[in-house]
């Protein structure tokens, strides 16, 4: 009777504390979601990759500083808070990094790139051993391909900024080329190796979605998922990227085949997929030439940013015609850019007038043309045109000479005149989108080509390292 | 020793049968065998012997015999020593003279003899009674009374008598209780027998130290600790638990907060022995690093809150337990960190049904003591010396000066408004508590009311409580059973009058009331626009809002069934299961009407905006099981040891959330719906959270001979709360104690009386850091979308190592007992290494978090505490004694993170008249940075400050910032004196603190950075720089640059602090009188008055108060 006892007394502690311990002490937050829970659906997997593209039209990246104001500071392309020599544009203009703004400003882009990669790269820790929870087809390589080429596509903007020029490629900072999510410190790689790294993950990418893509099946998807491929990481944005990477890597062969590969892509009716935007576009007050964008971010707040940045005069430049008229366009009268995306407006609590932009200029309501440009066919053709071989490059060029309403003309054959004719188109083109600074840099361009710059800068393409990533750790 | 390895190894009673049964047989079989020649024995013995054990005198007559004996060798254990002297005579007879007196009969079967226990005779069933007291006549409740023949067991009820069924002349009873010596008296022929138990070693012995999860007796206790029983917190304080309990050690210390005054509705901060957490960097500059250092609360075995602590029926509690150190704390694990107290409630008594009521009727009174403000004639002279009242151009000077003369007359008239008083009114307070209880042995009953009416001294700020509990006990064989269900109401309000600031400043010259005592909105409104030039826009009275229908309360109920079921297995081990629930609701409202001034500057276009309505719910379910193993024995008299076992299991979950609305164009309209919208660009805010945990825990205890004592315990802890791969975290101490006064050579040494030394060692934790930190976790967006998809972000990068801060205790203590116990004393030194802080750890940017959080920091805090208490006089009229307590506690920061140093980077470098908290390596956490000063130049009557390079500068940089003294005292702690002559006592208590320093806040803001257009401390008037040559305290009266933080005004501080005086009148006369069974009547006072060497206003945004209070005590 009395051993009875000790048994049961002995069963009953054995039972409660063998109760799954590990499970019992494992709890799911009500207002977040731990990783282990988003990534056990389909949906989670499309949730936390849409936070990836919210996370990218942020202010600190693509929605502001990556296209509209810090990146375009050191290229000029405002006057306005750049007139006020105690402000960052006024700073950045003169290529003073040292300052504490800069610094902050440069750091602040710095560290939003990296966060979208860390999204990126958690979702791509997950993506692999947890493939059987995705049903539906297709799915799982689209988002795979997006996170690599993404995760490329912001790596190379860091590249690009933080970077070497690559006509030096040993000067200059190494760069972390993270591919997992962790707390682990990443090392800084060398040139060779960071192009190695993103080359990688762009190919990868493209193989995984060369055959499902529904943008190169032509097919119109009955999943909503794959509607709107252009405001994605699609396929020719792929190529696309790795025809702005291969340019940038001075491998010219290969950023030409990938930047004609995207111009020759056709729709099922045979039309090019991307064509060039023309004046009836300009016409129809699609200023931002949505039909070019192989890749754009989708901005339902838009409409306020512009009004916030533009339409108050923020970002002008020049407060007559001289300025964008005659210096950026060459006064030809006929340039549809010249002569839809600026206007002339009173600058508020001002008697002094101003040049805006119109290229972002939207209706308050609707969707329409509510994107920022990430990457565009007239941007590959820039590349073929640089790329080609004469004949070809020639070709190219008057064809987007006529869409943009001019009368062509004939390339120079020094490749160094010609580069210089291009850096000219690329200032035109990209105005307030990003990519001019980044010419420029490629080709380490003179003070001389260099279209605004005040006279008393030092051209300095070298963006220090930002402290942030070279802080003082435990 | 013999004993203690026959107990070990005594079989069970069912075992013993079988064995009994098979001796049997191998028996029977050989007998069988020797069958043939035992015809050839005789029948006759021949036997000499002296003092032969029964089992030589079995052999002897077997041998001569052959006879065969059957019997158990247990059995025989009780045999008496036998003389026999015989020459053959029959067995019989033999038999029958072995076996006189001896508690055996035997009957004889053939040729086998079996050997019986003699049984008892039921018809000549014996009871004896008796009382039993202490070595000094008093009562003893529920001694154990055993009989050693009859093994009946009885104990002695509230009277100290008992009741015991014994057997013949021969048997022996056994008293014990814990902590007396256990006493064996033969019963021989009495009926009664009354006993006097001796103390096993001294009185202190008696204490049993509840630990929560187990008992310990305080003489083989290695750990520090102080038990503070109802009693002593009566005759300490009234306010609430929180005071008293501080009021008697003063190692529970209170954080004291100036600006919160005795706000009956602030929580105070408690620490134990030092902080041993320091916030992390999203936490430096918010109120939640409060509560990071706040000790465990245990009610009855369950985790409680300080809420619960601050709000409970104070009479229902039995008493509290402080405890300290590892040896006393491991066994919380990871919750023990910051000190643990344990409250246990009175569990109901036997008897029949008693009725105890107590009435307190409290008085608070506002303590403006240290407000030393400027009259209204001062006051506007002080303006005209600081030239208010000039303008530049006579277009300005002119209304100034007209504007002037009207306040002159108005002071002339004899307006002198003493703002102070406004807000502020006598709170009367009340508390009523019925206590019912009773029952007899088996079922015991206990229930209880209380209503605790809490006025502050601010008009309209009060606290009400409403107390409900149920208590009862259950007795069924060896199980006892009981529950408690506890249920608390309550509601509270802060005053509609806002903060006590906005008062102090008020000009005295300003009239609050008009002619028809209507009070009036603007102050100092002339009528015209003459004040202009000095009001852009004349101030509101604060006053005014009072008069409108705003409202600050909050309503919360609890819910609280705790339920415990013990069963003794068998005399040394009882097995315990527990199980508490607690439910927890609270609501806030708050509102304003549009009238209110906080919307004066509202435009026409939020003219609609006006009035708001803030509303916020929170709830928390929290359950708590455990079961407890208990096994305590005592061998061979000097051995003891116990052991205990603990499974525990709990979870807290806790949500809570609020909204704000907007737009009561009515007063009138106060409910919620009536807002026209909701708060501009507003939503919903809330929090959640669920944390779960488990633990083991081992308890073993070893006493030899009272002497020499080892303690050792051992914890698994497993929380929600720690990161994936740290799930599970042990912990353990070890202790060890000496109790010197035992020991041979010191028994004879009449002054001293007790010496205990004791010591332990061992890790605790603290986890008390938000609920979701070590997972890296996803949100989703609330305002953001990509196209027509809503996103999930990643929070933060999430630490599956992340584990429980972990402080290393040391401790060595004394305890000791000298002059026929007239004077007593503890002692202890400890240290305490905190590791593994919880802190945020810097990443570069391109890990995407530039921070993770991480077990980095390290701080150490050592001290002593010395508590002695003197008896002067004691003897049966008159008592007094003198106890008093000091602590010194020295804090020190060892190692913060990178990231923390970087957060107060911009914090550090703030200009600004407040010091803020700053955490660095090498210092107390609550040293004072600020920048050195070398004091007022008497040319210039500016500030000289001294740089870090030891230049003299005028300029003040926040890069000299040193650390210029720190506000922990040297040292701190009570001094109490208790007189009593007959039924009458008086305990006083204060409270002191010296070697620390202070920031004179006051001699800042109202004095050196004194905004004259408002009310200003009087040493403006004085102690300022007016003249070259002039050596004073304060800078020039025209300089009007504001003061950064200067060590100008860190001030050494020595106080003194009369904490409580109680007179208490208890039973006697006046109870036998009226008929009841006991009447005490008390007065208390508490704060009665506080000197400081450290002028400065005290309680600022809630004045402090002084408590009067009458008590009435009475059970009948």
């Amino acid at each position: 009777m009395k051993n009875l006892k000790y048994i049961i007394v002995m069963l009953m502690l054995v039972t409660l504390t063998n109760t799954s311990c590990k499970d019992y002490l494992t709890v799911e937050p009500k207002t977040e979601m731990t990783q282990e829970m988003l990534f056990s659906t389909e949906g989670g997997f499309k949730d936390a990759l849409t936070g990836v593209y919210i996370q990218m039209k942020g202010t600190n990246v693509y929605g502001r500083a990556m296209t509209m104001t810090t990146i375009e500071y050191p290229i000029s392309s405002w006057d306005g808070d750049a007139t006020i020599s105690t402000s960052v544009p006024y700073k950045l203009a003169r290529f003073n990094y040292t300052d504490a703004g800069v610094e902050n400003s440069l750091s602040a882009i710095y560290g939003a790139e990296y966060k979208i990669i860390a999204s990126i790269n958690a979702i791509l820790d997950h993506i692999d051993q947890n493939r059987y929870v995705f049903k539906s087809p297709g799915v799982y390589e689209t988002i795979k391909a997006e996170c690599l080429a993404l995760r490329a596509y912001c790596h190379l903007d860091i590249l690009r900024l933080f970077g070497p020029i690559p006509t030096d490629i040993n000067t200059g900072n190494k760069l972390a080329y993270v591919i997992h999510l962790s707390k682990v410190p990443n090392p800084l790689l060398s040139f060779a190796a960071f192009q190695e790294a993103l080359l990688k993950d762009l190919a990868e990418a493209e193989v995984l979605v060369k055959d499902v893509d529904p943008i190169v099946k032509n097919v119109s998807p009955s999943d909503s998922y794959f509607a709107n491929r252009n405001l994605k990481m699609n396929y020719y944005a792929v190529k696309a990227l790795q025809a702005r990477a291969y340019l940038w890597f001075n491998n010219k062969e290969k950023a030409y085949e990938c930047a004609k590969m995207v111009i020759d892509a056709k729709d099922s009716k045979g039309n090019p997929t991307f064509r060039l935007g023309m004046a009836t576009d300009m016409a129809a007050k699609d200023y931002m030439l949505t039909c070019e964008h192989i890749f754009g971010l989708h901005d339902f707040a838009l409409y306020t940013k512009y009004s916030s940045l533009y339409v108050n005069g923020v970002l002008r430049k020049g407060s007559t015609n001289a300025v964008i008229n005659s210096q950026l366009y060459g006064n030809t009268g006929t340039d549809i850019r010249e002569a839809n995306l600026w206007e002339l407006i009173n600058l508020p609590q001002s008697t002094a007038q101003g040049y805006v932009l119109k290229k972002y200029k939207v209706d308050e309501s609707g969707t329409s043309f509510k994107q920022i440009p990430l990457l565009r066919i007239s941007e590959m053709y820039m590349i073929a045109i640089e790329t080609a071989q004469t004949a070809d490059a020639q070709a190219l060029w008057s064809v987007f000479r006529t869409s943009r309403n001019l009368q062509s003309t004939i390339l120079p054959a020094d490749p160094v005149l010609l580069q210089n004719e291009l850096l000219k188109e690329y200032r035109k083109e990209f105005y307030a989108e990003g990519q001019a600074f980044f010419a420029y840099k490629r080709l380490n361009a003179s003070k001389a080509n260099i279209l605004f710059v005040p006279g008393d800068a030092t051209v300095n393409y070298l963006i220090p390292m930002p402290k942030t990533e070279a802080i003082n750790l435990n | 020793m013999k004993f203690y390895f026959n107990s070990l190894c005594r079989p069970p009673a069912g075992v013993a049968k079988i064995l009994l049964v098979m001796k049997l047989i191998i028996v029977l079989l050989t007998t069988g065998i020797l069958q043939v020649s035992a015809s050839t024995y005789g029948q006759h013995v021949t036997l000499k012997k002296k003092n032969a054990t029964l089992v030589s005198i079995f052999k002897e007559i077997r041998k001569q015999t052959g006879y065969d004996f059957i019997y158990s060798d247990r059995m025989l254990e009780n045999a008496e020593l036998i003389d026999l002297d015989f020459n053959t005579v029959p067995v019989e007879e033999a038999l029958k003279r072995a076996f006189i007196n001896q508690p055996f009969i035997y009957e004889i079967e053939k040729k086998i003899i079996i050997v019986k226990p003699r049984p008892v005779n039921n018809q000549q069933q014996r009871v004896v009674t008796g009382k039993v007291t202490d070595d000094k006549g008093e009562t003893l409740v529920g001694v154990t009374v055993k009989s050693q023949k009859t093994n009946a067991v009885a104990s002695t009820d509230k009277n100290g008598k008992y009741v015991i069924k014994v057997g013949d002349n021969t048997d022996v009873l056994i008293f014990s209780y814990l902590g007396y010596e256990t006493s064996k008296l033969p019963i021989s022929n009495k009926e009664l027998i009354n006993v006097q138990l001796k103390s096993s070693v001294s009185e202190l012995n008696n204490v049993v130290i509840s630990t929560g999860i187990f008992k310990k007796v305080d003489q083989s206790f290695t750990g520090a600790s102080t038990t503070v029983s109802a009693k002593e917190l009566e005759t300490f304080g009234n306010r609430n638990l929180i005071t008293s309990l501080r009021n008697v050690d003063p190692s529970f210390n209170i954080i004291e907060r100036n600006s919160f005054g005795s706000d009956p509705n602030r929580i105070p901060e408690i620490q134990i022995r030092g902080n041993s957490s320091l916030p992390n960097v999203n936490d430096l500059q918010n109120e939640s690093r409060v509560a990071l250092n706040t000790p465990l609360i245990i009610l009855d075995g369950f985790q409680s809150s300080l809420q619960k602590l601050l709000d409970m029926n104070a009479n229902e509690v039995e008493s509290l337990t402080i405890l300290k150190d590892a040896s006393a704390t491991a066994i919380y694990g990871s919750r023990g960190a910051n000190g643990v107290v344990v409250i246990t409630t009175k569990a109901p008594k036997e008897g029949k049904l008693r009725v105890t009521y107590r009435g307190d009727l409290n008085i608070e009174t506002p303590d403006l003591s240290d407000y030393n403000l400027l009259h209204a004639k001062e006051k506007l002279a002080l303006e005209n010396t600081m030239g208010l009242y000039n303008g530049e151009r006579p277009e300005y000077d002119i209304p100034l000066k007209r504007y002037y003369s009207f306040l002159l007359t108005d002071v002339n008239s004899g307006v002198d408004t003493y703002w102070l008083s406004k807000p502020l009114n006598t709170g009367v307070g009340q508390r009523h508590n019925l206590r019912l209880e009773g029952g007899d042995r088996t079922f015991r009953y206990s229930a209880s009311m209380q209503v605790n009416d809490i006025k502050g001294v601010m008009i309209g700020s009060k606290r009400k409580n409403y107390n409900g509990t149920i208590n009862l006990a259950y007795t069924y064989n060896k199980i006892k059973f009981s529950n408690s269900l506890m249920i608390g109401e309550g509601s509270s309000a802060n005053s509609s009058y806002g903060n006590f600031s906005d008062y102090v400043k008020l000009n005295p010259y300003w009239k609050a009331y008009d002619e028809n005592g209507q009070v009036i909105k603007l102050l100092g409104n002339p009528g015209n626009t003459d004040y202009v030039s000095r009001w852009s826009t004349l101030p509101t009275n604060p006053l005014y809002n009072a008069t409108l229908n705003t409202f600050d309360k909050s309503s919360s109920s609890e819910v609280t069934n705790n339920t415990s079921v013990e069963w003794q297995i068998n005399p040394d081990l009882v097995m315990r299961g527990r199980f508490g629930i607690t439910k927890y609701e609270v609501k806030n409202d708050k509102f304003r009407p549009a009238e209110h001034t906080a919307f004066a500057n509202y435009g026409d276009a939020d003219i609609f905006r006006k009035g708001d309505y803030n509303y916020s719910v929170g709830s928390r379910l929290s359950y708590d099981g455990s079961v407890n193993l208990g096994y305590s024995k005592t061998f061979g008299g000097k051995h003891t040891v116990f052991g205990g076992m603990d499974y525990n299991m709990r979870q807290n979950q806790f949500s809570d959330y609020g909204f704000l609305a907007e737009g009561f164009t009515n007063s009138n309209f106060d409910f919620i719906s009536m807002a026209q919208q909701y708060a501009k660009d507003g939503r919903p805010t809330g929090s959640e959270g669920l944390t779960r945990s488990i633990g083991v825990t081992g308890n073993a205890n070893y006493i030899y001979d009272n002497r020499y004592f080892v303690d050792g315990s051992f914890r698994i802890d497993g929380s929600s709360q720690f990161g994936n791969n740290k799930r599970f975290a042990p912990f353990w101490s070890v202790g060890a104690g000496w109790n010197i006064h035992n020991e041979e050579f010191f028994k004879n040494l009449k002054v001293i009386n007790r010496l205990k030394l004791r010591g332990s060692v061992g890790p605790t934790g603290s986890q008390n850091f938000s609920a979701y930190q070590a997972l890296s976790s996803y949100r989703y967006y609330t305002d953001d979308r990509y196209i027509n998809s809503n996103g999930a972000y990643l929070i933060g990068l999430g630490n599956e190592d992340l584990k429980w801060q972990q402080t290393m205790k040391y401790d060595v203590g004394i305890d000791a007992e000298f002059l026929d116990r007239r004077l007593k004393l503890t002692a202890d030194y400890y240290i305490q290494k905190t590791n593994d802080l919880v802190s945020s750890v810097n990443l570069p940017a391109s890990n995407g978090f530039t921070s993770y959080v991480e077990n980095i920091g390290k701080m150490n805090n050592r001290g002593f505490e010395l508590k002695t208490t003197a008896f002067f006089v004691r003897n049966s009229a008159v008592t007094w004694s003198v106890t008093m307590a000091m602590m010194h506690n020295e804090n020190k920061i060892v190692k913060i993170s990178q990231a923390l140093k970087d957060a107060q980077i911009a914090i550090e470098n703030s200009t600004g008249a407040t010091p803020s908290t700053l955490f660095k390596e090498g210092y107390s956490s609550n040293t004072i940075w600020v920048v050195p000063s070398l004091g007022i130049d008497p040319s210039t009557g500016k500030e000289l400050y001294l740089a870090k390079d030891g230049q003299h500068t005028y300029t003040w940089n926040p890069a000299n910032l040193a650390a210029v003294g720190s506000t922990d005292p040297k040292i701190m702690g009570n001094i109490s004196s208790m007189v009593r002559y007959k039924d009458l006592s008086l305990n006083v208590a204060f409270g002191y603190r010296a070697g620390g320093q202070l920031y004179n806040q006051t001699l800042i803001n109202k004095v050196e950075n004194a905004d004259y257009t408002y009310n200003v401390d009087a040493r403006v008037y004085n102690d300022r720089w007016r003249a070259p040559g002039d050596i004073v305290e304060f800078k020039s009266l025209m300089v009007t640059q504001a003061t950064n933080k200067t060590s100008r005004f860190v001030k050494n501080e020595n106080t003194i602090n009369c904490q409580n005086i109680n007179l208490q009148y208890n039973n006697g006369y006046l109870s036998k009188k009226m008929g009841v069974e006991a009447l005490s009547i008390s007065l208390n006072v508490a704060d009665a008055f506080y000197f400081s060497t450290v002028k400065q206003e005290r309680g600022t945004q809630y004045p402090f108060s002084r408590q009067f209070s009458l008590s009435i005590n009475t059970t009948f």
